[in-house]
């Protein structure tokens, strides 16, 4: 065999549907396993162990890695554009089938989009006020504050990306330096003995308490952690401090060799909108003689430069702009009532449709080509 | 096939990579420094100081001016009683037990005619205080609808999956009258 028939060959053997079954089968034993595993560690985390991973340790044994999800669907990809280009007949009587195996390419391409652009996360809003930002669900940041200035504080953040033991990192922006000695995605804080404490640890929480992993909790309520060690800063202050994720926690206050002062802390992280979003009113209605809230919404203003538009949110009609959908989630009362809309961005959005109206399409040119046989065929039958 | 497909994962396994650091900066609105105190209802002063300590399972704290306090039971530290406006007053009672503290302040909620809430929702709702003991939370739940049935409770974690819970009832705005000496309180308790 020549070397160009030979590399041909390889290339061609991509179309292999012998690839599609055993992909999808390994897909399917994914399925099976990371449902199941779901209902004892949690959707998020089994999500990103079984689905979105490229590769899985089996029961963390180590040197032995399975393909995730990310890498099966992948290969299917390969595999299904593969037999597009060289496996497909491009005849006119076979154009239907071949517009819909375009449209399930679209589908799948847009997952991988949705796979790695998809931020999602909530925001609240008092009555009156406005925010230009959200937390995200599912990822964490170290913020470093600078509340120097009068007008705004000033915020650095680390994404969790970072978030890997010994392997310090800084910004150019700040003195100060980090290097995580613990980090664990679930934890919860157990008293130090006394014969644990030394000067290293130097925030009242570190001094008090040492962090027990836990494994991920099922209903996805985790308290993430971590010891830090923190220099860069003035005489007595460098050392190890204890972060956690906590809304209940206040933030450490630290002051650089410069004399700069910060707050740190250990956050959901914060995405910035391009626009600016206002509550106006929230409106909450009650089935009648009861206190149960039968429906909510949230009147906003959406601000963009000059431009101001009053929008209604509330069930089934969301809020969409710049590929941000904002949905009304849920609330609070108190003095002023308080909206708590989800807000989710995908850049490949839009994708599914365009995907299901070119399947869909393509059926449809399918039947109407094979129709005059079909008719005929059933005409000599009878 | 078997060739292909082994090649086809390498290759594939060599492009995907470990999720990459990222620093952002960006700016907020200017919020409360540590340690500054919520604003007050008007001519309403704090109390400062205290009346005494008082005594339950190890734990101390102190008292407000004009709080009092009676004996506690098995599973309640103490009742403390609060003076609110004229001769009214509320009861707070302090304890100590485990469970998972989303589902009691979402118990509290349901007790107060409101609807329990998401994690996320829940937290927004929460205000941190920082106590001797440790960090905690006060947890104001107010229903308009249901005025007479106001909770001010405070959550102070502890180890071993435990954690002080206390909690005042009362009429919504007999609670927020003394919710800055609550604040107070909490923040004495220690060990």
């Amino acid at each position: 065999m020549s070397q160009s028939s030979a590399s041909k060959f390889s290339i061609k053997s991509l179309a292999s549907a012998g690839i599609f079954y055993y992909a999808t089968l390994w897909l399917i034993v994914l399925v099976v396993i990371g449902t199941i595993a779901q209902k004892y560690s949690g959707l998020q985390f089994c999500l990103d162990k079984y689905f979105s991973s490229w590769w899985i340790q089996p029961l963390d044994m180590p040197f032995v890695v399975v393909p995730g999800g990310r890498l099966t669907m992948a290969i299917i990809m390969v595999n299904l554009t593969a037999k597009l280009i060289f496996s497909t007949k491009w005849k006119w009587k076979m154009i239907g089938i071949n517009i819909t195996h375009i449209g399930v390419m679209i589908l799948m391409i847009g997952g991988v989009v949705t796979a790695y652009t998809t931020i999602e996360g909530n925001v609240a809003l008092k009555e009156g006020e406005q925010a230009n930002q959200f937390s995200a669900f599912h990822e964490l940041e170290i913020a470093v504050i600078d509340r120097s200035s009068a007008d705004e504080d000033k915020v650095t953040a680390f994404s969790d990306g970072f978030f890997r033991v010994n392997e310090p990192f800084s910004a150019d922006s700040l003195p100060l330096k980090f290097n995580i000695l613990e980090y664990y995605p679930n934890c919860e804080p157990t008293a130090r003995k006394e014969s644990e404490v030394n000067d290293k640890l130097i925030n009242r929480a570190a001094q008090n308490f040492k962090l027990k992993a836990l494994t991920h909790d099922a209903k996805d309520q985790n308290l993430a952690g971590m010891m830090v060690d923190i220099s860069g800063l003035k005489e007595g202050q460098n050392g190890t401090y204890m972060l956690l994720n906590s809304p209940g926690l206040p933030r450490i206050s630290v002051t650089a060799e410069d004399g700069k002062e910060y707050e740190i802390i250990l956050q959901r992280r914060v995405y910035k909108l391009p626009f600016t979003i206002k509550l106006d009113t929230f409106t909450r209605e009650l089935h009648a003689g009861t206190s149960m809230a039968s429906a909510y919404s949230s009147m906003v203003e959406v601000i963009e430069g000059d431009t101001h538009e009053n929008v209604k949110i509330y069930m089934n009609h969301p809020l969409r702009r710049h590929g941000f959908t904002f949905y009304q989630a849920s609330f609070t009362q108190g003095e002023r009532n308080t909206s708590i809309l989800q807000v989710v961005y995908n850049d490949g959005e839009s994708l599914p449709y365009y995907a299901i109206i070119t399947i869909a399409l393509g059926l449809l040119l399918h039947l109407v080509i094979q129709l005059p046989r079909l008719i005929v065929a059933a005409k000599q039958k009878a | 096939m078997y060739r292909t497909l082994a090649l086809l994962t390498t290759s594939l396994a060599l492009v995907a990579c470990k999720k990459k650091g990222e620093i952002v900066e960006y700016t907020v609105p200017k919020s409360p420094a540590p340690g500054e105190m919520p604003a007050m209802p008007a001519g309403m002063a704090p109390t400062s100081g205290g009346s005494g300590h008082a005594h339950g399972s190890g734990f101390h704290w102190e008292l407000p001016a004009n709080w009092s306090e009676k004996a506690g039971s098995a599973m309640r530290l103490a009742t403390i009683v609060i003076p609110t406006v004229g001769e009214d007053s509320v009861e707070a009672s302090i304890s100590v037990f485990g469970g998972n503290l989303a589902a009691n302040i979402n118990r509290w909620r349901q007790q107060a005619g409101l609807e329990p809430l998401e994690d996320q929702a829940l937290a927004a709702s929460m205000q941190p205080v920082e106590t001797r003991v440790g960090p905690g939370f006060i947890t104001p739940i107010y229903n308009d609808q249901a005025p007479a049935n106001g909770i001010l409770g405070a959550i102070i974690p502890l180890p071993d999956e435990k954690a002080i819970f206390i909690k005042a009832t009362g009429p919504n705005d007999q609670l927020k009258s003394i919710q800055s000496d609550f604040i107070l309180f909490t923040e004495s308790i220690c060990k």
